[in-house]
């Protein structure tokens, strides 16, 4: 039986070919938790915020936020109390290699 | 070996969402170099960037207010501690003019022609009135480049910009002269180089006034110049919707507003006092005649009516003037 007659032979093999083309479909949607870790900076952005607003020069505060500290306070406090913007909480599934793991554990 | 997990769960505080949104506004920044910066996803970026944008949005109400309670009507300061515009100016209560705000357009979001301006570029017209204490009093942004500035007046007085019958404010002579906005003569010198450039003093009463009526004036030149200072991104095309560059625009002005009340002059306004007078406006005598079709919805009695409050004005100045000149000399 030529290749051709196998895929188009007869409606079991038809299906074997759907089952297949689910499985790979299936397997595609796990590809992008697999992938390669893109952002890799041991300073997150929650740090490098909490850096700026710990900082005792106002310089840095003010060349960052071309605000002053009490301003920004003023408007987070603002924001805040009027429920406009709130601390959110939010988590990210994904695959770690083990060694990345352990070491996470570690830090 | 991989192992599936819930990465740790991580709080993104308020403080460092609007240190996104800031980091944004403050460099012109894409959202793809944030997201390197912060180090999250150009998604979580934007979600972030729409979420500040809109809650500066939901509170611009409030903090860009028209004059309307006794005390915010009163002759402003900077008014009655200048012998040069009280009492002349003793009724005006800002200024108003129009800035074009460069935009992005996505193919298709609209006819790209309406919206390149008379420089060249592709923007949005907006219509900015502020006091002369450097806050905004009302912002109608999104307008297209290429609508002239008295059309855009016109649609914001319909939108709920309003002014008290005995007050005006000072325009330039883009606008047409009604008794609420009152504009420069036409034909005379008008801009401070003009006058910075020739020593000669100014010649009759239509000159003294144009004099005076550009350095009140020169505060809207100076708003735009402190706001396009401290947030670039007003300077420079970005590539969001377009229905979000023009909410940008009320936000920032908005965030100005706020750093304004709650922050006292700093140093961007002061180097903005120190920098604008020669830039007063870059497009030199162009201004005078930019807009030769204007619209002007008002009645005739009414033009009457502003010319003669204008003429008095000026003609009070003027006899002023020549009696302080003859008591210095």
């Amino acid at each position: 039986m030529s290749l051709q007659s196998a895929f188009y032979s007869s409606q079991s093999d038809d299906e074997e070919l759907l089952l297949l083309l689910g499985g790979i479909y299936e397997a595609s949607l796990f590809v992008p938790l697999i992938r390669e870790p893109f952002n890799i900076s041991t300073l997150t952005g929650e740090e490098w915020t909490r850096e700026i607003l710990s900082c005792d020069n106002p310089r840095v505060f003010r060349e960052e936020m071309r605000m002053e500290r009490e301003v920004f306070d003023a408007l987070c406090c603002s924001l805040r109390v009027k429920n406009l913007l709130r601390d959110s909480r939010y988590s990210s599934l994904s695959i770690l290699h083990q060694d990345e793991y352990t070491n996470a554990g570690k830090l | 070996m991989s192992i599936l997990t819930l990465a740790n769960y991580r709080y993104i505080t308020v403080e460092h969402q609007l240190h996104m949104f800031l980091s944004i506004v403050t460099n012109s920044a894409s959202t793809r170099t944030t997201a390197s910066r912060f180090q999250h996803s150009s998604e979580t970026v934007n979600r972030y960037f729409n979420r500040v944008l809109d809650a500066l949005d939901q509170i611009s109400s409030e903090y860009i207010t028209l004059p309307t309670s006794a005390a915010t009507l009163a002759v402003p300061a900077e008014i009655t501690t200048n012998p040069k515009f009280y009492p002349y100016f003793k009724d005006c209560i800002g200024a108003i003019d129009g800035s074009l705000i460069p935009v992005s357009i996505r193919e298709n979001e609209a006819s790209v022609g309406a919206y390149r301006c008379r420089k060249g570029f592709l923007a949005q017209n907006v219509l900015a009135v502020c006091s002369f204490d450097l806050t905004f009093q009302y912002i109608l942004a999104g307008w297209e480049g290429a609508a002239n500035d008295g059309r855009v007046l016109e649609d914001a007085l319909q939108k709920g910009f309003t002014i008290p019958t005995d007050k005006y404010y000072l325009a330039d002579a883009g606008y047409g002269l009604t008794p609420n906005f009152l504009t420069p003569y036409r034909g005379v010198r008008y801009h401070l180089k003009e006058f910075a450039q020739g020593t000669q003093r100014p010649q009759n009463a239509k000159e003294i006034f144009n004099l005076r009526h550009a350095s009140l004036r020169n505060a809207i030149e100076r708003i735009f110049g402190v706001l396009k200072k401290r947030f670039p991104i007003l300077k420079k095309q970005c590539e969001y919707k377009l229905g979000t560059q023009v909410k940008l625009v009320k936000a920032l002005c908005c965030l100005h507003n706020f750093i304004r009340i709650n922050g006292g002059l700093d140093e961007y306004y002061n180097q903005a006092t120190d920098s604008e007078p020669n830039s007063i406006d870059d497009d030199g005598n162009l201004n005078l005649g930019r807009h030769l079709q204007l619209v002007e919805p008002v009645t005739r009695i009414d033009r009457g009516i502003a010319k003669e409050k204008r003429d008095k004005i000026a003609e009070k100045m003027w006899q002023d003037y020549l009696k302080h000149i003859r008591y210095t000399s």
